[in-house]
């Protein structure tokens, strides 16, 4: 399987007050084809900046910096007539709010069809039988291309976005908080979609969170982020078994599980830096159990524990 | 130390959304503040006596010349300043003090009353304003008193409509479901809740609604339904002014409708600001 | 009723009407009701934690404002320590409003934006006419400190939007708990704080119930978050209770299975335990046409003649354990 996305140095800002906030700052990973990556943080983290960094969905104003290799170009290099044409059709996207993402005025059928026309140049009948057999996939009827989005629920509406960012077969899909505003048991629901789908359509995806629990059930490696840096990379099974930063050893002991022998809930004092102004020494080093003196003064590198493990700390060098 | 304190609320208007807005508004209502407070000795000659000949052009003596009468434009202006100021502010202030209150009343309570009085809050809004101060003026008569109350008039529905609205919004907030969780009263969150949210809003259009009174004002009185002679006016001296354009005499006609252009320029900016300076407040929530 | 139950809720019904189109109104007679509260039934005991565990549609949040008189009942009674509060009204509902206060999902919605933090948390005495302005002040910077919003005196001074998430909440139920009220109702209270920053909070409401000797109804979608402080669980499917029980009956033994695949649902933050998913087929139907007889029945997958048909009726399946079911689990 070779390597799909590759960041190096990838900066992410905006500009606030006339300075600029590196919402992501600094952070290199590879995602392979065939992976589902799971990105988790807090709120503030940067991840769902970088989510949408990927296809350069910034407001005017920001940022970018360093590069993002996708299929051999680089994202951040890329004009933005040679971005529209991936955006959609190469790499998909599908935002946590599906009641806002649809377009009240226009019926289901016609997000498809400005959708696909966009990239290919079919007829108005192939587009159609396009999108009735990728709703078909996600569990819609295709009698629902005539519906408007107001007269669908929000799991329905949900499918419907995951549909249409499949209907071009993209090879990359990021999906921001896909469930974090759905019902717990639609929650499942798409859950499962979504891993059905990796395996219908073979697409790679990167599964934005801040829910451990989902990360743990669907995603094979995970990224954790803090203060706009990639702390830990690791396979799932890895992260949960022998988490090596202490910030995400803190998250595993904060998780809430319904497990009745898991008694205690581990709080973490304190909040993540001001990122207008970020300290100079480890951005977790306030809150850290494990801090040592260096840790106050000079920001970690990332260091390469195996093939598929890297964290940021002093702790490991 | 007085220095000081005024470099420091100087600072404190301009910097921020609306200061320049803010400062020049400032300044220009300043000045007429000037002129209405000391018109007596700004003035150099009586306004309403002949002081020289008619239809004198601008000269030394008569800095912005005199009128068909003989009356010195410059004193009859600055005296005008007092008569649009006293009746715009006048006037304003009638319809804040009638409409802020139903407004918040009705936006309130709601159901029933809070229909009807909107209806007809609405039919005077969609009035022509000037048509129906003019109406109103006909039926009171002159005065400075009629005239602030049929100017008061057209404006009620304004209040109404924006605090209603304001009121309305600010009732759904979770916030003031908590304060009635607590055991507020009605009356505390009215006050306390509700009316704290909509007194920016009231203070833009106040200043907004002052610039326009002024400009109706000057209408009725160029229509002869305002103050009458030989009470110094500017919509009177526009309407005296332009029978005797033909006859090159400029300067009655501009001298007055330029103090009417400053002055609306003075409370529009005042207003403009001021909705800049909240409305960043207002959109941080 | 138990003489330790603090609040008592019988048979407590909501019913919102349905707005209807003009032409609607001209033309046909019956009205349309959103049923948010069908007839649900319970009681929590002086010092305990009751979870009103539920998905959208389920009446849950309707239930919290309801006990709080936020909402007058369609039908049934709400009895707050022995009196019957249901029709109580104006001034002498406001006073006893000191007893039973609430603690909202959003924190920055529900605290004033043109309050300082201190006037805010003061204001309840204010309106109550508790103590001297100076009395309050003091008041308030104990309590400030021991939600550990520290320094009180600099907190005091501080405007909502100044705050984290997590310290507003702590605002929040500062203020709800001035009072020294008896009961609170706390509706998503933790929901939009961020994981590491609940577990905190959960800590703090558990150690004020011990302190302050507070009855908690704690509002929630969330059964993992749940299970931290409830001392028993009821669960709510389109205004009516489906199943209520203690903790460990629920979370071990679930007897209904609407229950059984809320559990199920939760992924577990544990790549090592299977996921074993129970769950129904399509999503919560609309409130205002429930299907007839018990409503889970179309998507139950144990759904027999009889669940179309009757409604079925709360049971105490084993002691203390109840279930709304014709054909349980196990």
């Amino acid at each position: 399987m070779g390597i799909l996305l590759e960041a190096k140095d990838l900066k992410v800002g905006y500009r606030v007050e006339g300075k600029i906030l590196w919402a992501v700052d600094g952070v290199s990973f590879q995602v392979e084809e065939g992976d589902i990556v799971g990105l988790v943080g807090e709120s503030g983290c940067g991840k769902s900046t970088l989510g949408i960094s990927f296809l350069r969905l910034l407001p005017p104003g920001s940022r970018i910096e360093g590069s993002l290799i996708f299929n051999g170009r680089d994202l951040v290099k890329l004009s933005e007539e040679e971005l529209r044409k991936i955006r959609g059709k190469e790499i998909a996207m599908i935002f946590q709010d599906p009641m806002t993402s649809l377009n009240p005025v226009m019926k289901i059928k016609d997000h498809f069809i400005e959708t696909i026309r966009t990239h290919i140049d079919v007829s108005e009948e192939k587009a159609l039988e396009m999108s009735a057999n990728v709703l078909e996939a996600v569990g819609i009827p295709s009698s629902r291309l005539e519906s408007y989005a107001f007269e669908l629920s929000g799991g329905q509406r949900q499918r419907v976005m995951i549909a249409l960012a499949l209907v071009l077969n993209p090879k990359l899909l990021i999906a921001d908080e896909p469930t974090t505003s759905l019902d717990v048991i639609v929650q499942a629901q798409i859950l499962d979609l979504i891993a059905s789908v990796r395996e219908k359509f073979g697409v790679t995806i990167i599964l934005i969170t801040h829910d451990l629990g989902v990360v743990a059930q669907m995603a094979n490696r995970i990224m954790v982020m803090y203060a706009g840096e990639i702390v830990e990379i690791a396979p799932t099974d890895k992260l949960f078994s022998s988490p090596l930063h202490p910030y995400t050893k803190a998250l595993l002991g904060a998780v809430p599980t319904i497990d009745l022998n898991d008694l205690e809930l581990h709080s973490l004092d304190g909040s993540p830096p001001n990122l207008l102004n970020p300290p100079r020494g480890c951005r977790f080093y306030p809150r850290c159990f494990e801090a040592m003196d260096i840790c106050k003064s000079r920001n970690p590198h990332v260091v390469r524990i195996s093939r598929d493990r890297y964290v940021k700390c002093w702790k490991y060098r | 130390m007085e220095f000081r304190a005024l470099h420091s609320l100087f600072r404190k208007i301009v910097k921020g959304h609306g200061g320049i807005a803010l400062l020049i508004g400032g300044l220009i209502l300043l000045v007429f503040i000037v002129f209405f407070i000391f018109a007596p000795f700004i003035a150099p000659y009586d306004p309403i006596k002949p002081v020289g000949p008619s239809f004198s052009p601008p000269t030394t003596k008569f800095i912005m010349g005199t009128d068909n009468f003989g009356r010195d434009v410059f004193s009859r202006v600055i005296w005008g300043t007092r008569i649009a100021l006293t009746v715009a502010i006048f006037a304003t202030l009638l319809a804040a003090f009638i409409g802020i209150p139903l407004g918040l009343f009705s936006g309130y309570r709601g159901g029933l009353f809070d229909r009807v009085l909107t209806m007809i809050m609405d039919s005077i809004y969609s009035f022509p304003g000037l048509i129906l101060a003019i109406a109103i003026a006909a039926m009171l008569g002159p005065g400075i008193i009629n005239i602030s109350v049929s100017i008061a008039t057209i404006y009620v529905p304004t209040y109404f409509r924006v605090v209603r609205n304001q009121v309305n919004s600010i009732k759904a907030e979770l916030y003031v479901e908590a304060a009635r969780a607590l055991g507020a009263t009605d009356g505390v969150i009215l006050r306390k809740y509700i009316f704290r949210g909509v007194v920016p809003t009231i203070l833009v259009i106040l200043s907004m609604n002052i610039a326009d009174a002024i400009l109706t004002e000057a209408g009725l009185s160029f229509l002869g339904l305002g103050i009458p002679p030989p009470t110094p006016d500017w919509g009177f001296d526009l309407s005296n002014g332009q029978r005797f354009l033909l006859q090159n005499s400029w300067w009655m006609v501009f001298y007055p409708g330029l103090m009417i252009v400053l002055i609306t320029l003075g409370f529009s900016l005042l207003g403009e600001g001021l909705q800049e300076r909240f409305n960043p407040k207002l959109k941080e929530r | 009723m138990r003489m330790e139950a603090l609040l008592k809720v019988e048979n407590l019904k909501k019913y919102f009407p349905v707005k209807k189109s003009f032409i609607e109104e001209l033309f046909t007679r019956e009205k349309r009701f959103l049923r948010a509260v069908d007839g649900v039934s319970f009681e929590i005991a002086r010092g305990e934690t009751l979870g009103l565990v539920g998905e959208s549609g389920s009446g849950k949040t309707t239930v919290g404002r309801l006990v709080l008189r936020l909402l007058d009942p369609t039908e049934g009674r709400i009895f707050f320590d022995g009196e019957d509060i249901t029709s109580l009204s104006g001034e002498e509902l406001r006073r006893k409003r000191r007893n039973f206060q609430v603690v909202f999902q959003d924190p920055m919605a529900s605290l004033n934006p043109h309050m300082k933090i201190g006037e805010a948390i003061r204001h309840p005495l204010v309106i109550h006419g508790i103590g001297t302005e100076k009395e309050q002040k003091r008041k308030v910077l104990e309590m400030l400190d021991r939600m550990g919003l520290v320094p009180p005196e600099s907190f005091y001074e501080k405007y909502p939007h100044e705050l984290s998430g997590g310290q507003r909440q702590r605002a929040v139920i500062a203020r709800a708990l001035i009072l020294r009220p008896k009961f609170v109702v706390a509706d998503e209270a933790v929901a939009m704080l961020d994981v590491s920053v609940r577990a905190k909070l959960l800590e703090l409401m558990i150690e004020l119930k011990r302190e302050f000797n507070l009855t908690y109804l704690f509002i929630t979608h969330d059964l993992a978050t749940a299970k931290y402080i409830c001392d028993r669980i009821a669960v709510m499917y389109l205004g009516k209770l489906v199943e209520i029980g203690d903790l460990k009956s629920i979370y071990t033994s679930p007897r209904h299975p609407y229950t059984k695949a809320l559990l199920s649902a939760v992924p577990f933050p544990d790549p090592k335990v299977k996921w074993d998913r129970f769950l129904p087929p399509g999503e919560v139907p609309n409130p205002i046409d429930p299907p007839s007889g018990c409503r889970f029945h179309p998507r139950c997958p144990l759904a027999s003649q009889e669940c179309s048909k009757k409604e079925p009726e709360l049971r105490e399946i084993e002691p203390g354990h109840w279930v709304a079911c014709h054909n349980p689990l196990r």
